[in-house]
């Protein structure tokens, strides 16, 4: 009976072939488990070592995976909300952007990793898609730092702040963010996260 | 070592246990990487649906107060929505999004409407509720019989109420002997220039008039402010007489002829220099320097517009006598509304200019006086006594140009037609001698910003006049105008 494991109630074939006798009986199956114990002098001696040898990497790579995969879901909600917070901020200022600045993107840019602390600022990438009217036409800012001017989007400031007014325009913000999937120090992807929200102009 | 061995052999009978114990962490291992991923990805899924939610309400309320169908306010919501094929949707993160039956669900609020925010009588709403629902397939979950998440958003949100920016509001009242008559259309019962006097109350008790930093005992430290203007002009050291309670009246002047797009000089208030404006722009206009408290006895504003109850004063007079020309009045309105948002503390001001009058512009000669370097004009260009009524409108719509330090284009013209005739053989007459007849209400609404901007005493004076059935009302929905759509609690009714 000591060699029995039941697992509710279920007598399990691991346990049969892992148990003391049935090793040295070389409990054929190709267990990999009993052929180690058997290299290893067929005793039983460390047997739960090695099976944990075995487990225990296995295990690592699943907690490391779920790790890492939280972290990149968490990564996602920062992203998602900052975009939310960006395109509400241009949304609602209408551009009309006070203390001297001119650049509404790289104001929303800064808006943007307020709330998102937890991001690396450097590493996100902006797309700001400005349709100051209702009826006029969209011109995509984009930057891959959000500092500086903007990138090519230093125009942003003139197109932006003398057309949004009277509101009924579109402003679109798509954030996109590296992460580094890492699975027991190893890394098998970068997945190029990417959020967006669109507001309509106030 | 044997012996340590046989130790361990005799007392280990688990040699083995950790497969079968990987076979229970396994199902658990399943359990909290559903847990991690799929739960995960629905919260992160939730918040993506809120943002678009919040959209589509935020959209929705931008809709309401112009709208003249329910179904135009709902397709802007639900356009800004994540259901499929409109703004926010999201095959990836979001699949399977629907509107939730129901919404998108405009109603009129009693909080809302509490709030100083009147219901669009095309509509009958004020607010606008949408509630989305997605339904987002698992991943691992599946595997201990979930097969689907169901994560819900609902946003509310006012058409109005939010602070936008600080006005700088510039009213303008006609107070020609016209003004005078009595109100018989029924949205006021009492003289003409009585019911615009309650309608600048209206308007000082929805504005802002102090920002939130200032107490209720101490000094105002200004919001939104508020500059009057009558026409036709009075002398500049006559204005005390509607600002303060003197018992005189002023006396009005032949029409002044400011420069169009000209630089504004303050009144000088102890000149007998004509002048248009009568009180200039201040704040603090409530005792307790709050929106909506009482207003103050000693404000300038409040005395004109016949508030103030300590004093007894009977608000500013119409004094007339010189017909009606109200080009010159927009224009120095307007350079006045430049000067102060240039000069405003706040950065960031926006203007609003609101005529209150009855369009019928009629001065004949010896009624206007060009001043400020202008000439008078025989072809109808300002200043002129010919084409009176394209001239009021030529000068509003410079506003349409005007432009602040960061070259926004921030200015508004709200005009309220009070008692006006929509006939054009029968008003604007300088302007029918012309050769190119116009009504006054045409007037007024061609020298409105907007379509929308333009408001008339009551409904069908005007055709294409917004009406809200006083001139009370008027001038607070316009205040309504000067604040953006906000996000209502959920449950709000």
């Amino acid at each position: 009976m000591k060699n029995e494991h039941r697992v509710f109630g279920w007598r399990t074939r691991f346990a049969q072939c892992a148990g003391r006798s049935s090793a040295r009986m070389g409990c054929k199956a190709g267990l990999t488990i009993a052929r180690l114990r058997a290299l290893a002098g067929g005793r039983n001696e460390g047997s739960a070592l090695v099976e944990m040898a075995v487990v225990v990497p296995l295990m690592m790579v699943m907690i490391t995976g779920m790790c890492s995969m939280g972290l990149s879901l968490n990564s996602y909600l920062a992203l998602s909300h900052a975009a939310d917070v960006g395109a509400r901020y241009l949304a609602i200022t209408q551009g009309n952007f006070a203390n001297g600045a001119t650049n509404p993107c790289a104001m929303t840019a800064t808006q943007i990793q307020t709330a998102a602390p937890t991001l690396v600022a450097s590493k996100i990438t902006y797309s700001i898609a400005l349709t100051p009217t209702a009826a006029g036409t969209t011109t995509t800012f984009t930057s891959s730092n959000g500092t500086g001017s903007f990138g090519s989007g230093s125009s942003c400031g003139t197109s932006g702040t003398a057309d949004m007014g009277s509101g009924g325009g579109t402003v679109s913000v798509t954030l996109t963010y590296p992460v580094q999937l890492l699975i027991f120090g190893w890394s098998p992807a970068t997945l190029n996260l990417q959020a967006a929200t669109t507001e309509i102009i106030q | 070592m044997k012996s340590k061995a046989k130790r361990i052999e005799g007392s280990n009978g688990q040699s083995g246990q950790v497969l079968p114990w990987l076979a229970i962490m396994m199902m658990l291992f399943m359990g909290i990487t559903a847990f991690v991923v799929d739960v995960g990805r629905g919260v992160v899924a939730y918040h993506a649906l809120q943002a678009a939610t919040d959209a589509a309400a935020m959209a929705g309320a931008q809709a309401l107060p112009t709208a003249t169908s329910s179904s135009a306010v709902s397709s802007v919501a639900t356009l800004y929505s994540a259901v499929a094929g409109n703004k926010n949707a999201n095959s990836g993160i979001l699949p399977n999004t629907t509107m939730v039956t129901g919404y998108p669900k405009i109603w009129c609020s009693s909080t809302v409407t509490a709030d100083g925010v009147p219901c669009n009588p095309a509509v009958n709403a004020n607010a606008i509720a949408v509630s989305e629902t997605a339904t987002i397939p698992t991943y691992f979950a599946q595997f201990i019989g979930i097969r689907n998440l169901t994560v819900n958003a609902y946003a509310a949100a006012s058409m109005q109420g939010a602070q936008n920016a600080p006005y700088n509001v510039a009213v303008i009242v006609d107070t020609t002997a016209s003004m005078n008559s009595s109100d018989t259309s029924g949205g006021c019962t009492s003289t003409r220039i009585a019911c615009a006097e309650g309608g600048l109350q209206a308007l000082l008790n929805a504005l802002t008039p102090c920002t939130s930093t200032s107490t209720t005992t101490g000094p105002c430290t200004g919001f939104d402010s508020v500059s009057l203007f009558t026409y036709p002009n009075i002398p500049a050291n006559q204005a005390s007489d509607d600002t303060q309670c003197n018992s005189a009246n002023p006396s009005s002047t032949a029409y002044s002829t400011p420069a169009p797009g000209g630089t504004w000089t303050p009144t000088s208030w102890t000149s007998s220099s004509p002048t248009y404006q009568v009180a200039d722009y201040s704040s603090g206009w409530t005792q307790n320097n709050q929106k909506g408290g009482s207003l103050a006895a000693g404000s300038g504003l409040v005395i004109a517009a016949g508030a103030s109850t300590t004093r007894n004063c009977p608000g500013m007079a119409a004094v007339g006598g010189q017909g009606t020309y109200y080009a010159g009045a927009i224009y120095a309105a307007l350079a006045s509304l430049a000067y102060q948002q240039a000069n405003n503390p706040i950065p960031g001001s926006k203007n609003a200019l609101i005529i209150l009058s009855d369009g019928d512009a009629n001065a004949t000669t010896g009624h206007m006086t060009a001043t400020n370097g202008q000439t008078l004009q025989s072809n109808g260009t300002y200043p002129s006594l010919k084409d009176q009524c394209h001239q009021a409108i030529t000068a509003a719509q410079t506003a349409r140009t005007m432009t602040d330090a960061q070259g926004n284009l921030d200015t508004t013209v709200y005009t309220i037609a009070y008692g006006a005739s929509n006939s054009a053989s029968g008003s604007c007459d300088t302007d029918s001698s012309g050769g190119e007849a116009i009504s006054a209400c045409s007037t007024l609404q061609q020298m409105a910003s907007n379509s929308t901007d333009f408001f008339a005493d009551i409904s069908g004076a005007c055709p294409g006049a917004q009406s809200y059935g006083a001139i009370a009302t008027d001038f607070t929905v316009i205040v309504g105008r000067l604040t953006k759509p906000r996000l209502l609690p959920y449950g709000t009714q």
